[in-house]
């Protein structure tokens, strides 16, 4: 007989999630910090709390922006531009009052921004949160008005948007409703990803539990006044959406066309060619 | 002996014994290109980029014996950073353990069930299988309530300490300032040799007053070049505080709060 979990075993294991995505941060492995920080969300599934999916969702954006930042030829003020994930970590406390998470997550994207633009864009660029303001909301009404695309195989929508909206935000800033768009169509794209595994089912279950996020979305995002309350409760349900995918299928192939069968080998070949390649490669960059 | 390409081949049409050799060379060619080598750009490891001065003494080598064509150590480089960059495009964005390969799964191509708005979850069951990485979690304190008990092992270029992170957040000339100091650094130094590592300190005779030093570690370099280093270094960082877009009353503010400092060991 197993006793049934509670809300303070679940936030037990989630600081201990959140330790080793601090770890990880520290010793500049982005993609373990990434894989920790999807950890997080896996476990927030246990619980009824959104706050730990949100804590989860917010790292996963830390771990990408400074893997990204990393990988960029560019690293010029890395050490400074860290400090900002540094303090975001620190002060980050689970007791926290949803509405301090999304605070704390919005001055970090705002601060760390600058540091992820080109030389070109520092001296350019001024802020300009009314013009990101417009620019979203036209970018989600595109996204509702034209749904139907996300039916069409091979399609990049969704990618699209998000791809416009990081831009805006990086170079012009914004807002906490500038956050709560990006995130959202961030969890919807991390979600939309999976829709290629229902091969024949696509379109049903495109029509059936994506549209519905994204009129959720628009609405939402362009109320009169915009409900934190709402905005984290459509994202958790995205998330939860996401996850359980990522339980049913597990990690999306990155390359591997829509469709085509793989070749039957057995593992250890696989593995076989797979370390001769790699070695090949390191001893080329040696 | 059976070479391994032999091996692969005679698995494959095993294993597959309806394609013809054209399909099974397509699928071969497809396997290696679509799930391989994405696997083993992310298992490979890659060694620390060239120092940009060697590569910039390369260059200027090259040029003047006449072999700009030949740059064995740009060319190092980015294929290096070319690499980070495909290892970064298929980070495993999805991936909740560090040991599961990209995209090795079994139920990949498997269509189950549809999604949710809400899970279902039995929570005593699900209680039974929820494992938690007992190894990593002992090797770490429970930071941010605590700092990881790993040290890293050898210094990195630069380092802040607490207090200097602190106020990269809070003051965003600060930011500035230090952003384009360590830019500077950047672009003429490498890891290895050399290392920054910036504080804030009191001021000795005012102590209310803080001063950002930097410290600069020389370990293999004897006095009289640790002495060169610092005149090059501090005419560097005066050079960025002359750049800085700011009133020459907040410039001189600049010039007296910071101090650079080199490590006698």
């Amino acid at each position: 007989m197993v006793e049934r979990m509670t809300e303070m075993d679940i936030s037990s294991v989630i600081k201990q999630d959140i330790g080793a995505v601090y770890s990880a941060f520290k010793n500049e492995d982005f993609r373990n910090m990434n894989i920790f920080s999807n950890r997080i969300m896996s476990n927030a599934l246990f619980s009824d709390d959104p706050k730990f999916t949100l804590i989860g969702f917010f790292l996963k954006d830390i771990a990408l922006i400074y893997d990204a930042m990393k990988a960029r030829k560019e690293l010029a003020t890395f050490t400074t531009a860290k400090s900002f994930g540094e303090v975001f970590l620190k002060s980050l406390k689970i007791e926290d009052e949803i509405d301090e998470h999304w605070k704390k997550y919005h001055e970090f994207c705002n601060s760390v921004r600058e540091h992820t633009a080109t030389i070109h864009e520092k001296k350019s660029y001024k802020e300009a949160i009314e013009f990101s303001h417009a620019s979203f909301i036209w970018l989600l009404k595109l996204l509702e008005k034209d749904k139907e695309l996300l039916l069409v195989g091979k399609n990049q929508f969704a990618r699209g948007i998000l791809n416009e909206m990081n831009r805006i935000f990086r170079v012009h800033g914004g807002g906490i409703e500038e956050i709560y768009a990006v995130s959202l169509i961030r969890g919807l794209q991390l979600y939309y990803e999976y829709m290629d595994y229902f091969e024949d089912a696509r379109t049903e279950i495109i029509t059936s539990s994506v549209f519905p996020y994204v009129d959720a979305i628009a609405k939402t995002m362009m109320a009169k006044e915009v409900n934190q309350k709402e905005v984290t409760s459509l994202l958790r349900r995205i998330i939860i959406d996401w996850r359980l995918s990522y339980i049913r299928f597990m990690e999306r192939p990155r390359i591997v066309p829509i469709g085509q069968k793989p070749l039957p080998i057995t593992e250890e070949t696989r593995q076989k060619l797979s370390e001769t390649i790699a070695k090949a490669l390191e001893e080329e960059v040696k | 002996m059976v070479s391994f390409k032999d091996q692969l081949i005679s698995e494959a049409s095993l294993l597959a014994p309806a394609l013809s050799r054209e399909e099974l060379s397509e699928k071969i060619s497809n396997l290696i290109e679509n799930q391989i080598l994405p696997e083993a750009l992310i298992q490979m490891r890659l060694p620390r980029l060239p120092s940009p001065a060697s590569v910039k003494t390369e260059e200027l080598m090259a040029a003047r014996y006449g072999k700009r064509a030949y740059s064995p150590l740009h060319d190092k480089m980015r294929l290096i950073q070319d690499l980070e960059k495909i290892r970064y495009k298929l980070n495993g964005s999805d991936l909740t353990d560090v040991n599961l390969p990209i995209g090795s799964e079994k139920t990949m191509q498997t269509t189950i069930g549809i999604s949710h708005p809400e899970p279902e979850l039995d929570i005593e069951r699900v209680g039974e299988q929820l494992s938690v990485d007992m190894e990593l979690i002992q090797d770490i304190s429970p930071a941010p309530f605590g700092e990881p008990k790993e040290k890293i092992k050898s210094p990195r270029l630069i380092e802040f300490d607490s207090e200097v992170t602190q106020r990269i957040v809070s003051s965003r000339s600060f930011a500035t300032l230090i952003g384009a100091i360590e830019s500077k650094i950047r672009s003429n130094y490498s890891h290895g040799k050399i290392s920054f590592s910036f504080s804030i300190r009191a001021d000795l005779d005012i102590p209310s007053r803080e001063k950002t030093k930097i410290y600069i570690s020389l370990p293999d370099y004897s006095f009289e070049e640790k002495m060169d280093f610092w005149d090059k270094i501090e005419t560097e960082i005066k050079n960025v505080i002359e750049s800085l877009d700011v009133s020459e009353d907040e410039r001189n503010e600049i010039r007296r709060n910071l101090l650079t400092h080199v490590r006698a060991v």
